[in-house]
């Protein structure tokens, strides 16, 4: 059934109640200190008042949410190709964004959207940090529609451009788009227990810090003595009951991270559509996004050791999108638990081939020098200085000291022999890390400024360092052979000013 | 496809960055720094001063050193004005912009025009006494990724930013 878009539309029907609630949300959120106070006076004497009151207020916003689906519509300009979303009861706003603005369209389905049966749909240009118009429920087939409209005539304006021949997109149908890959729950199961374990870690570590604060908080109002529970926990800080607690805390890990990933990306699929990828996953909110292969900038890819053994890595990939513009938040869209060939897959659909490893650049050793100053020397002087001049108990610690002295530079040659970067005709790749190897893909197009520095004293040994900005992050190399970056540099300008079109 | 050309290029006769003939910032621009320079002294001077006669008994054996470590401390800011100053270089070559700058390390960042997103004119209060401008040159590489070019003469930085918008122009 094809749908006019030209002539205002409405959300669907049940989409009042998804008003409803979003507004009974926020007035909740903001009244809850009044809320719980009124909660705290009912009595048996005078509920009814309170439940006549909350049942007026329940009307009103009833109504308010009427009339604001009612004032909500949106529509398509053919003639200006600008998508309008107008809305408000008694101030009345109307949005207006150009088609060819729209960088992404987003195809979100929070809890109340999923029972109620409608999706909501966002846009994002590159005006803005946040999203600037967002249609908060709209059934399935209109989401899909809608999106599929405004690609449309996003192309029409490309090959008007490009061609001036608009025939042939016309036939594009809307439904063609082809599932690529489907990530299934083995994969989400071996990507979730093998990663992020440091970030998850962290993460336990502050909610044990506070939860042992407030034991002692607690503590300290009766109950026990706070001298008791200190010396109980000091002598139990040891040994056996460290790495104890390090293998609980190993497996709350290892489940959170489980649970988390499952419930986020469950049912994960890419379709191929008109050029564009489309993701979709989530249990409890489905998110959808679109890749645009023209608008990636930066492609990186996550895999440790295990994963590796298991088959599986993780994609991440950034497009040029409003946020970048802003400070902070940066497009990010993940793909968790890619086989090899899924992982070529996507590649091959944003690149039109699989991206080789070019010439090799490594560090100089100078890199694991300096690392090795900050990450052992220092500490190790540190410590060594406390113990001699301030904390002479810090001496017992002496066993912890020499497995750091042993572990700390093996971990910090591994990160340098991980340091390197590839180069060639068509593709930067940067491949760094410790334990997560993250590989960094770019291609020299998206470049959109670079900037080489020196120190003075590496001038005579020839090395450098470069940073190279593109508008989805930027890509660093420290301390590389300067004359080849150079003439890399050269290179890679020489190949961006030839052509004289603007690339984002 | 008759004017379709694919030669090899030569690497090796790329146009060099190495050999660029670049632009040092206005002499009057020192002065500009010279005067910044001098109210900042003046003020912390004036600080340490009010904090010295304010806890005059506790600090009194200080004096010296405080005075002292004051002095360092301006002479070193005063040293890496001046090296900054003197390092601080620029080019605008037919399809891009380079801009040298630092103080222990020398950084080179290079903006291709056909990369540009937008350009602005500065003109600070003492910049206007001397005539001069800066032009800051943004891309959509986001913070770090911007240019700023202080320094030039007021005239001469319409000029570029009037080159740079043709050159934007010519791009679209």
């Amino acid at each position: 059934m094809p749908i006019d878009f030209s002539q205002p539309q409405r959300q669907s029907a049940i989409g009042i109640v998804v008003v409803f609630f979003y507004a009974l949300q926020k007035n909740v959120r903001s009244l809850w200190p009044m809320l719980i106070i009124i909660v705290l006076r009912i009595n048996q004497n005078n509920y009814g008042y309170y439940l006549l009151g909350i049942l007026v207020a329940m009307a009103i916003l009833a109504i308010i949410s009427y009339l604001r689906f009612i004032n909500f519509t949106f529509y398509i300009d053919d003639a200006t190709n600008e998508f309008t979303i107008q809305e408000g009861i008694l101030n009345k706003t109307k949005t207006t964004i150009g088609l060819d603005k729209i960088q992404q369209i987003n195809i979100n389905q929070s809890f109340i959207q999923k029972l109620v049966g409608v999706y909501e749909v966002a846009f994002d240009t590159a005006g803005s940090s946040k999203s600037e118009g967002t249609i908060k429920a709209i059934s399935h087939q209109l989401a899909i529609a809608l999106k599929a409209k405004l690609l449309i005539n996003q192309n029409i304006i490309l090959t008007k451009r490009d061609e001036k021949e608009a025939g042939f997109v016309e036939k594009i149908d809307v439904n063609s788009a082809q599932t690529i890959i489907r990530i299934g729950i083995l994969s989400l199961v071996k990507i979730g227990i093998t990663s992020n374990y440091a970030k998850s870690f962290s993460l336990l570590m502050v909610l044990a810090i506070t939860v042992f604060d407030n034991i002692r908080q607690f503590t300290k109002n009766g109950m026990m003595s706070e001298i008791n529970i200190e010396s109980a926990v000091s002598q139990n800080f040891s040994g056996a009951a460290i790495s104890i607690f390090i293998i609980i805390a190993f497996m709350i890990i290892i489940i959170v991270n489980l649970v988390a990933t499952i419930l986020k990306y469950f049912a994960l699929s890419v379709q191929k559509q008109d050029g564009s990828l489309l993701l979709s996953h989530g249990l409890l909110n489905s998110k959808s996004a679109i890749i645009k292969p023209e608008k990636v900038q930066i492609v990186y890819t996550n895999q440790n050791f295990i994963q590796k053994k298991l088959n599986v890595s993780q994609i991440e990939i950034k497009q040029a999108a409003a946020a970048q513009i802003q400070k902070g938040s940066v497009s990010k869209i993940a793909i968790p638990g890619c086989s090899v060939d899924e992982k070529n897959k996507i590649f091959e659909l944003l690149y039109d081939n699989i991206p080789k490893k070019g010439q090799l650049l490594l560090p100089n050793i100078r890199k694991l020098i300096v690392a090795m100053f900050l990450y052992v020397l220092l500490p190790l002087v540190l410590y060594f200085s406390l113990t001699y001049f301030i904390a002479p108990q810090l001496a017992s610690y002496k066993s912890y000291v020499i497995a750091f002295m042993v572990f700390m530079p093996i971990l910090q040659y591994i990160k340098f022999r991980n340091y390197q970067l590839y180069i060639n005709d068509s593709y930067i790749i940067k491949q760094s890390g410790l334990w997560d190897i993250t590989t960094e893909i770019l291609m020299p197009q998206k470049i959109q400024a670079i900037k080489s520095s020196q120190l003075f004293w590496h001038k005579r040994l020839d090395i450098g360092s470069i940073i190279i900005y593109t508008a989805g992050g930027k890509l660093t190399f420290d301390l590389g052979n300067y004359s080849i970056l150079e003439q890399k540099i050269n290179w890679w300008l020489y190949n961006i000013e030839k052509t004289s079109t603007q690339i984002l | 496809m008759l004017d379709f050309e694919n030669d090899t290029i030569d690497i090796n006769n790329l146009p060099k960055m190495e050999s660029i003939i670049f632009t040092k910032l206005h002499v009057d621009f020192w002065k500009i720094i010279l005067v910044n320079f001098c109210i900042l002294s003046t003020i912390i001077f004036v600080a340490i001063s009010t904090m010295i006669f304010i806890k005059y008994e506790i600090l009194a054996p200080y004096i010296y050193h405080i005075i002292f470590f004051i002095l360092i401390i301006l002479f070193l800011i005063f040293i890496s004005n001046r090296i900054g100053f003197l390092k601080k270089k620029y080019a605008f070559r037919t399809h891009d912009v380079v801009f040298v700058s630092g103080i222990i390390a020398t950084h080179t960042m290079v903006i291709p025009y056909n990369r540009v997103q937008h350009i602005a004119l500065h003109e600070g209060f003492l910049s206007r006494y001397f005539g001069l401008a800066s032009i800051e040159i943004f891309t959509a590489g986001g913070d770090n990724s911007d240019i700023t070019i202080p320094g030039i003469e007021k005239q001469q930085a319409e000029n570029i930013k009037q080159l740079l918008m043709n050159k934007i122009k010519t791009v679209d």
